[in-house]
């Protein structure tokens, strides 16, 4: 009997691919819920959220085979998972999230300022100062993997827009850097 | 790794009440720290956890469907029609492969025949389709005939459904042969419309009969007709006798049309007489 839990994520999805259904849970527990919270970020309906997680881990499931050891379970994991959301939100255009009614006005404290400085050097202050528009496309492009034309199907917006949108970020990161 | 996220803050941005350029450096975070993807894990909605695992559980369970069952679902085909007609034994590619060798044989033997009309491809294109139609039908060959006979889809519209995907499925094939035969004066698919005849016929014929004897009766007809309409020409006209058969002129051309439409027709009007027989 193999403990799963003493498993790093690389010899799960080993054991995924050969068929271990307990492999496939523990790496549902240890995931899931980051990936949960992540897509929820991107799609303010829960619904379309959980199933593009399921859908993510039966798609684990089927190409756990094709998993190359040379990047990091958890971040192949979220490529799949936001293609799978992309590919619900085609089903269901209507579910596409809507920046202006999210809740965006929580104010930082000093230490979490302080986080930002460690974890993204001075970058952090200039991305608050884009536009909300701009911010996801740089957030869609640059932080979550996606092409434009997949962004542009995310954000529910042509690609021509997001290439727009991508440069006029980049101009106003680059002239708030220097 | 320069910092962890801690719990206060994990737990709000759990809840989505971190702001976005805070939120993506804590995801940024996540994707490379499993100590704090663990604590998130931790905290996490069991509730919601649980459904959605056994949504993957059940997905898991279900049977895969092949490329032509979810072929069919896709254009909007009733899951019960395309599971019937997905396991149709004519659309099995061992079946479709005896097709093409076959095609082949009378493409290449016609070639070394040399003059004259084509006289095995015209004899056996039109018997292409309804060969198909019939093995579609025939439950020797059906591996979940008990199944199908069982299921709550009425036997005339799976007939149909069968009958449009084999002959959807053949019908190219014999015309990619046709264009593959070197024969001047008998091309423009002449052998379609008799071949629909025949089917038709044999499909009014199967509310009565078994389908295998309905297209067999019908197909040594057509086999028949053929040889009596060669013999008399003697060897070295029989291609051209053949190619001159009552059929492939306008004639009978137009026959072929009204025997379909009255096969179709007759088909319909007994459509409750339509068994798909199981026998032994």
């Amino acid at each position: 009997m193999v403990d799963f839990r003493a498993l790093g994520d690389d010899e799960l999805v080993v054991a995924v691919a050969g068929g271990e259904r307990e492999a496939l849970g523990e790496l549902y527990e240890r995931h899931a819920p980051a990936l949960f919270t992540r897509l929820d970020r991107r799609c303010g309906d829960r619904g379309v959220v959980e199933e593009a997680v399921q859908d993510t881990f039966v798609a684990v499931w089927r190409s756990a085979g094709k998993f190359r050891g040379d990047s990091q379970v958890a971040g192949w994991i979220w490529g799949i998972a936001i293609r799978r959301l992309i590919g619900v939100l085609r089903r269901e255009p209507k579910a596409r999230w809507v920046f202006d009614k999210r809740v965006d006005a929580t104010i930082e404290s000093a230490e979490e300022q302080l986080l930002v400085g460690v974890e993204h050097g001075h970058i952090a202050g200039a991305m608050e100062r884009l536009s909300p528009e701009l911010r996801l496309v740089l957030q869609a492009t640059a932080l979550d993997g996606l092409t434009m034309r997949e962004a542009g199907e995310l954000l529910g917006i042509p690609t021509g827009t997001v290439k727009t949108r991508l440069s006029k970020a980049r101009r106003e990161l680059r002239e708030a850097l220097t | 790794m320069n910092w962890h996220a801690d719990d206060d803050e994990l737990r709000s941005y759990a809840a989505g009440e971190v702001a976005d350029v805070r939120a993506q450096s804590i995801e940024q975070h996540l994707g490379s720290c499993e100590q704090c993807r663990r604590r998130l894990a931790e905290g996490y909605d069991r509730g919601r956890m649980t459904v959605v695992w056994s949504e993957v559980v059940d997905e898991l369970d279900q049977p895969r469907f092949g490329w032509l069952e979810s072929a069919l679902r896709r254009v909007g085909v009733g899951e019960q029609i395309a599971r019937l007609v997905a396991v149709t034994p004519s659309l099995r590619w061992s079946w479709l492969a005896g097709v093409v060798f076959t095609l082949v044989f009378c493409v290449v033997t016609a070639d070394w025949l040399g003059s004259g009309a084509p006289v095995l491809f015209l004899a056996v294109a039109p018997l292409v389709p309804l060969a198909a139609v019939a093995v579609a039908f025939g439950s020797h060959f059906d591996p979940i005939a008990e199944l199908t006979l069982s299921s709550p889809v009425s036997n005339f519209r799976l007939l149909l459904a069968r009958a449009v995907a084999v002959l959807v499925a053949t019908i190219p094939l014999v015309l990619a042969a046709e264009v593959f035969l070197d024969a001047p004066g008998i091309g423009g698919a002449r052998w379609l419309l008799p071949s629909l005849a025949m089917v038709s016929a044999s499909l009014a014929l199967s509310t009565r009969f078994d389908p295998l004897v309905s297209a067999a009766t019908v197909g040594a007809g057509w086999v028949t007709a053929l040889i009596v309409v060669a013999l008399p020409a003697g060897t070295a006209r029989a291609g051209d006798a053949v190619g001159d058969f009552f059929a492939f002129g306008a004639a009978g051309q137009v026959l072929s049309i009204a025997l379909a439409l009255g096969g179709l027709v007759w088909v319909f009007r007994e459509r409750e007489a339509i068994e798909i027989r199981r026998f032994v």
